[in-house]
């Protein structure tokens, strides 16, 4: 097992492992997300759709990477984090979550996306930042959203076991 | 020349327990994942709940090189029958045999 995931709640970890996971990390426990850079002892997420905000959060050393809220594309965002070799996590909660005519608009967002962090060499991960146990999704499912979003193109995007 | 029909078996575990035994819930399955998958892709994939192990674990049959589309519209699943719900997907196998033996591995 090489994966992990990041959900909002305590998952249970045999069903962690039935659904391939080597680490599900659980955000307020082993991870914090938060809308601006804070002193955490856990490895931090800042997700926003502020450019100021998320180059400052590249910059500090607690965060490990961000995510755009809505999904808003910002290519300086995405240089800057392929220059400090942060990652930009990428939740499916807008795609898993959703009704069709919203979920297509989503998949069309975040595949903008994908191939921009390809295109500048930045990392880029989908994590399923569920909310509750109907929303976590397995490997197997994971690997064909992958497939669903950036096609056969660019490196993996749900790939390795830790943060 | 007859060509043999070719299956593939998705071993299916749902976040809820939902008595996949009765025959109305089996079908309500079915039907969404038809929603998710449109007319085409439900004539094309033919899913099928062929063996159910316990009130949350059932494995679906469907058309080989299709299976993948029905794992995806699994994953879209969220509510049945004003239920909240999530369909996991544990593994896809080429015999139902395998899969029940995976079952009694995990679940026993």
């Amino acid at each position: 097992m090489r994966y992990f995931d990041i959900v909002k709640f305590e998952p249970d970890k045999s069903l962690c492992s039935r659904l391939g996971y080597k680490n599900v990390y659980s955000v307020g426990k082993d991870i914090q997300v938060s809308e601006r850079p804070l002193k955490y002892e856990v490895p931090q997420i800042v997700i926003s759709n502020d450019q100021g905000i998320l180059i400052g959060a590249l910059r500090d050393g607690g965060v490990v990477g961000i995510i755009f809220k809505d999904n808003e594309l910002n290519k300086k965002i995405i240089e800057k984090a392929a220059e400090l070799r942060k990652t930009i996590f990428i939740p499916l909660t807008g795609i898993v979550g959703t009704g069709a005519a919203e979920r297509k608009q989503n998949i069309q967002k975040v595949r903008k996306i994908i191939f921009a962090a390809h295109a500048l060499k930045a990392n880029a991960r989908i994590i399923s930042l569920a909310e509750s146990k109907e929303y976590l999704l397995s490997t197997a499912q994971m690997l064909e959203i992958e497939s669903l979003l950036k096609g056969k193109q660019g490196k993996s995007i749900f790939d390795g076991s830790r943060i | 020349m007859i060509t043999k029909h070719k299956n593939r078996y998705i071993l299916v575990e749902a976040s809820e327990p939902i008595m996949t035994r009765s025959k109305q819930i089996d079908d309500e399955i079915i039907s969404s994942v038809s929603k998710e998958l449109g007319q085409i892709g439900h004539v094309e994939a033919n899913p099928k709940i062929v063996y159910q192990f316990n009130d949350s674990v059932f494995i679906i049959r469907a058309n080989r090189n299709y299976e993948r589309r029905v794992l995806l519209a699994l994953a879209f699943i969220k509510k049945l029958n004003e239920r909240n719900i999530g369909f996991y997907t544990i593994k896809i196998s080429g015999t139902i045999r395998s899969l029940i033996n995976l079952c009694k591995k995990l679940y026993a």
